[in-house]
């Protein structure tokens, strides 16, 4: 196991703007780490993938879409966030730990948010215990 | 219950509802055209819990300043109302006070559900 | 997979809007940021118009009877002048009818600067912008023949400006003031006509309304209430502030010659004022189309939309995509004979943003964008979690 935690974040390509802090192979230059994925909405994301993410041994997951209610396609992010909250199909499954996945609805200007919120979680995550299959 | 009125949340719910609770009988005392009668029912609500004395007193009051203001505003305005009718400028008192009753209650609302309204949502663990 | 349209001209005004909005979000969280209800707003403003207006026409008698400037006659003027005057809470409800109605146009005004600075309009959004703009028009007229039915000096002058303008046109003219005056000249009928313009455009709305609404699944169509309790007190303190009273009764005989304008409904009056008519209506007509072309103008080469795909073999119909697509643009068809399963999903392929909602909604992998198929999503994600670093 390695000593920084690896953290993915699936991203809205319209969402808190990372222009500039992400590099060519997709990880975060700001927060250690951090890989980045971009979709063209937030709605595009499938419980799959982050169980998948997980799987495949990240440590944490974060979503991240636009502010709640201004989706350039309308209602992505509601449907992510319904997804997640398990109050529309398809949902998580119930083996997933909940703990490694965060949710952030940021607008463009928001990068600073991004980047406190993400170490934050990464923060929690240095306190749970190794994923089991470790 | 009780905890959650005397939480800061509890606090400013309280607070605000009093601001419109008191903006509100503005509504009442203006709507009687800045006169210091009482409407029948506020009349009656405040005799029963022995309250009439002092309303009817802080209406009276108000006439000769606030009700006195609000006319001449009104009047500067062109207002004018026919004085046969039971139209009065107390009607222009009456909304005025209803938009500031109504701007006090949505700024509550505002303050106690913005907490719903976050830019995080962390997943519930299911047990 | 970019598909942010980098060449956008209003790429400045779309960082000031979110910007803005981003302000706005510090102190009143996204769920009372009316900008984010922007389609709402002129919406909710349109329900108190109809409810004061019903009001305001229980009382309203629709003649211009001997205008000899007495006020013992009944006409409009008179019945206007008894609903503000005498009647309890009249005048506070005509002046709410009022400032709604301009409440109305500031609202609309910044919806479509919305949708415009965020690039929300063009593509699959064209039947949302050019019926935005057709209703727009008609909410400027039916908000002008208001002006009108008041029946003062002001209305006598409009009536006359709006006349003289329709007769000028080619072809159509002579017949467009016939219509408006419903008559060849100014009289009890004119009225009728255009009280019968006012109430009976006003709901043609709901007609213009339900074609704005189409494709949009859900449509956000009510702010919530906290922020409908501030949008109705903004129209109450206004009442208050700025009280309306009518000029003098219209006279015939007379021409008046200015007036008080309200800019939000009346500037095309202004502009008529200063300008020869044939320019008037040149701008006029111009000026529509060319906002109605905006979506086809604004961006010289769009880029084409990669339209979601259904895997034939995949799909199990199980209708969840065709639930989520914002834009109705999935169809559930009969499944073809053969198949294990009922239905199948179809892509409605001039619909589509390509966003990729249904393939979110999807637990088969059984629909794909072809420029991220989730098979490569999945790559990825496995290829940045193994790689060092």
């Amino acid at each position: 196991m390695s000593d920084a935690k690896k953290v993915i974040t699936l991203i809205c390509e319209r969402a808190c703007d990372l222009s500039g802090i992400v590099d060519d192979s997709g990880s975060c230059t700001e927060v250690p780490g951090m890989k980045v994925v971009k979709f063209p909405c937030s709605g595009m994301i499938q419980p799959l993938m982050i169980e998948n993410a997980i799987k495949a041994g990240a440590d944490g997951v974060v979503v991240t879409g636009c502010q709640i209610g201004d989706c350039y396609y309308r209602e992505g992010n509601r449907m992510i966030r319904e997804r997640l909250l398990g109050d529309r199909p398809p949902t998580l499954k119930k083996g997933t730990d909940r703990r490694r996945i965060l949710a952030l609805w940021l607008a463009k200007p928001q990068r600073q948010r991004f980047i406190s919120e993400s170490k934050e979680f990464i923060a929690t995550l240095n306190n749970l215990a190794a994923p089991e299959a470790k | 219950m009780i905890k959650y009125i005397l939480s800061p949340k509890g606090i400013i719910l309280l607070a605000f509802a009093g601001a419109v609770v008191a903006v509100s009988v503005l509504m009442a005392w203006s709507e009687l055209g800045f006169t210091g009668t009482t409407p029948d029912w506020l009349t009656d609500l405040t005799s029963r819990i022995g309250l009439h004395g002092a309303i009817a007193g802080f209406f009276n009051s108000l006439t000769p300043s606030l009700g006195e203001d609000l006319t001449k505003y009104l009047q500067g305005k062109g207002v004018s109302v026919n004085p046969k009718s039971t139209a009065s400028l107390g009607d222009y008192g009456y909304i005025l006070f209803m938009g500031v009753a109504l701007t006090i209650g949505g700024i509550a609302i505002m303050i106690i559900g913005r907490e719903d309204a976050e830019e995080k949502t962390v997943l519930p663990v299911k047990k | 997979m970019q598909k942010i349209v980098d060449n956008h001209p209003l790429k400045a005004f779309n960082g000031l809007t979110l910007a803005i909005e981003n302000a706005i979000n510090a102190f009143m969280t996204s769920k009372y940021n009316p900008f984010y209800y922007h389609g709402a707003l002129p919406q909710y403003y349109l329900w108190v118009l109809y409810l004061s207006g019903l009001l305001l026409f229980a009382y309203y008698i629709p003649t211009i009877d001997n205008a000899y400037n007495s006020k013992l006659l009944t006409n409009a003027w008179t019945s206007v002048d008894y609903i503000t005057k005498s009647l309890p809470f009249g005048g506070v409800i005509r002046g709410i009818h009022r400032y709604a109605g301009d409440a109305m146009v500031i609202t609309i005004l910044l919806h479509a600067l919305r949708v415009w600075f965020t690039d929300r309009y063009r593509q699959y959004r064209w039947l949302q912008w050019v019926s935005g703009i057709v209703l727009a028009i008609f909410v400027l007229f039916i908000g002008q023949t208001g002006f009108y039915l008041v029946w003062d000096d002001r209305s006598l002058l409009l009536t006359r400006m709006t006349a003289s303008a329709f007769e000028a046109l080619p072809v159509i003219g002579p017949g467009l003031k016939t219509w408006f005056l419903n008559g060849d000249q100014i009289t009890n009928l004119t009225l009728s006509n255009f009280l019968f313009i006012h109430i009976g455009l006003s709901f043609f709305l709901l007609f213009g309304l339900w074609v704005h609404y189409l494709r949009m699944t859900r449509p956000v169509l009510t702010p919530p209430p906290a922020v409908n309790y501030i949008l109705t007190a903004l129209v109450l303190v206004c009442v208050f502030i700025w009280p309306l009273s009518s000029g003098s009764m219209a006279d015939l005989n007379q021409q008046p010659t200015s007036f008080d304008i309200d800019w939000f409904f009346l500037f095309p009056y202004a502009m008529l004022s200063q300008m020869p008519v044939m320019g008037y209506w040149a701008v006029m007509i111009l000026g529509t189309v060319a906002i109605t072309a905006a979506p086809w103008l604004m961006i010289p080469k769009q880029p084409a939309i990669e339209t979601a795909e259904v895997v034939l073999n995949k799909c199990t119909g199980c209708s969840l995509c065709y639930k989520d697509c914002p834009y109705q643009a999935i169809e559930m068809v009969p499944a073809p004979a053969g198949s294990r399963f009922k239905l199948l999903a179809t892509v409605k392929d001039f619909r589509c943003s390509g966003c990729g909602v249904c393939v979110g909604a999807c637990a088969f992998d059984a629909i794909d964008l072809p420029d991220l198929p989730d098979a490569e999503v999945n790559a990825k994600i496995k290829a940045l979690l193994e790689a060092k670093g």
